[in-house]
């Protein structure tokens, strides 16, 4: 099964969330446990788990 | 940096981190650095180098200075132990943030503005009026901050060094070694108690404000929910993948959390006097008005120092939030990941609820809180009362006070100066009163058992 945090439009790593996210640095942090594996879908523009199940428009890294 | 994601094949299944977190996560360096400072201050003592130590922590913040000439004769007479001390803290925070993932051509020159202003806070703190002109260090850093970043052209990059939630959760492990263990497993329940009713009435208030009087989406209404309920934006990112929240509804998360806990950390110390409230009870009301670890720190810290008594403030301040809310999070992750897949949209999410999220999201952090809690009590429970307070307080103590004192500067400029105003988003004016009605009941539900109900318990703190 393919999953979210294979695909070429998952945003995961801290440094690219906290850019995509502006302020989520001020008083939180991409790189803190509470976040886990959570990710921003870039083409969708909302948030998944890099274990959810992938939609048809899944492309590979 | 490593992501930790496996790549190789279409259909590859990424991974969580596994051990790759103890290297790459925030809250394991805070656990490394915090117990391990604890352990150099225990093996400085025994080796009788506690002066070492006591040197690493040197700051100009006890000073009552009164000229600036008696300021800068401390200065010269110190600089080459300011300078030792610069490194020591460049070197403990840089390493790790390089291993995280941080552009130490970043991290370096922002370290040293912020080590810079750092040292201009203690100074500050140390003139003998600043009390009189409330001049209280978490809030100058903070307001100093703010100017810095809202009238400079302060660039993005410096965000690499400005790091709050790293500085915060070392402080916090740090704080475990004034932390008796017997005090969180007596104190502890009470306050998990206190802050659950607080917690459960407002996320509900807030959801159900904005989904049933302002039509929002339940989504966002969710999102709001737990981050003025639980602990702020990192509530709001730890529910967002199990509601499948909108990029937007974090951006409206990150202004309101953001505007309200800058306002609360400004407005609460000085409520709190001017209601005369003990310590110990104030902190205890900021445990469960503050959103974020770092803001409601600032706050119970100022309102501790204008009490004179930050020690009960903070005390009562980090039972009910770390003890009371923030271990709680991935509860609060699986609680909404079942509503959103059982209620909301029946079987169209992405993945079932997973009762692993509570320990892959804990905040773990609070596991080196309480293990520096717990060694500081067995080790000084060796001593005998004299000589703890001759020999172990003034020489393993007081040194890991005055760092963590460090740390929580550190933070605190910190929120300044990342704080840019024209980087947050505009929210509308329904999801602004949605939130605001929530920070209000917040707010008077948590006077009401801190100050009314729970007032003769947390002022014996």
């Amino acid at each position: 099964m393919k999953q979210c945090g294979a695909c070429r439009f998952f945003i995961g790593t801290p440094d690219a969330l906290e850019r995509a996210i502006p302020g989520l640095n001020i008083l939180s942090s991409a790189y803190g446990s509470v976040r886990g594996n959570t990710g921003l879908c870039e083409r969708h523009e909302f948030f998944v788990t890099a274990i959810t199940a992938a939609c048809p428009e899944f492309a590979k890294q | 940096m490593s992501s930790g994601w496996d790549e190789s094949s279409e259909g590859a299944k990424p991974k969580h981190l596994g051990w790759k977190e103890l290297y790459l996560k925030e809250d394991w360096w805070a656990v490394w650095l915090g117990f391990g400072l604890m352990v150099l201050a225990i093996l400085f003592f025994r080796a009788g180098s506690s002066d070492m130590l006591k040197s690493l922590a040197i700051n100009p913040g006890g000073l009552k200075w009164a000229t600036f000439s008696q300021l800068a004769a401390h200065f010269s007479s110190n600089a080459q132990l300011y300078f030792y001390q610069f490194i020591f803290w460049l070197v403990l925070f840089g390493v790790p943030a390089a291993i995280m993932g941080a552009n130490m051509k970043e991290f370096v020159p922002a370290f040293v503005v912020l080590y810079v202003l750092s040292v201009i806070m203690f100074a500050i703190a140390g003139w003998v009026n600043a009390a009189q002109f409330n001049m209280e260090a978490p809030l100058v850093a903070l307001v100093l901050g703010l100017i810095i970043a809202n009238v400079f052209p302060l660039p993005k990059w410096m965000d690499s060094a400005f790091r709050v939630e790293y500085f915060i959760k070392t402080g916090i492990v740090l704080l475990g070694a004034t932390f008796p263990i017997t005090l969180v497993l007596v104190a502890g329940p009470v306050a998990i108690a206190q802050a659950t009713v607080i917690s459960l009435v407002t996320c509900l208030v807030i959801y159900f404000i904005g989904t049933r009087v302002f039509g929002l989406d339940k989504r966002l209404a969710a999102v709001m929910g737990v981050g003025g309920a639980v602990c702020g934006v990192s509530a709001s990112m730890a529910i967002a993948a199990s509601v499948n929240a909108k990029k937007e509804h974090l951006y409206t998360s990150v202004t309101l959390v953001v505007v309200w806990a800058l306002v609360m950390i400004l407005v609460l110390p000085f409520l709190s006097r001017a209601m005369g409230l003990n310590a110990g009870v104030a902190g205890a009301w900021i445990g469960t008005s503050e959103f974020a670890d770092a803001a409601g720190f600032a706050a119970a810290t100022t309102y501790g120092k204008m009490a004179g008594n930050e020690d009960a403030a903070i005390k009562a301040f980090t039972l009910m939030k770390v003890i009371g809310r923030d271990i709680w999070i991935g509860i609060w992750s699986l609680v909404f990941a079942a509503i959103a897949t059982f209620v909301w949209e029946k079987g169209q999410s992405g993945r079932a609820p997973d009762a692993r999220e509570i320990w892959w999201r804990f905040p773990k952090f609070v596991l080196g809180f309480f293990a520096a809690s717990l060694l500081i009590t067995v080790y000084t429970g060796s001593f005998p009362l004299a000589e703890f307070n001759s020999a172990v307080r003034p020489n393993v103590l007081l040194p890991l006070v005055s760092l963590r004192t460090w740390v929580f500067i550190f933070c605190f400029l910190s929120i300044g100066l990342t704080t840019r105003f024209r980087d947050l988003h505009a929210v509308s004016w329904k999801t602004f009163w949605t939130f605001t009605i929530g920070v209000a009941v917040n707010v008077v539900l948590g006077y009401i058992l801190s100050v009314l109900v729970f007032g003769s318990y947390w002022a014996a703190i």
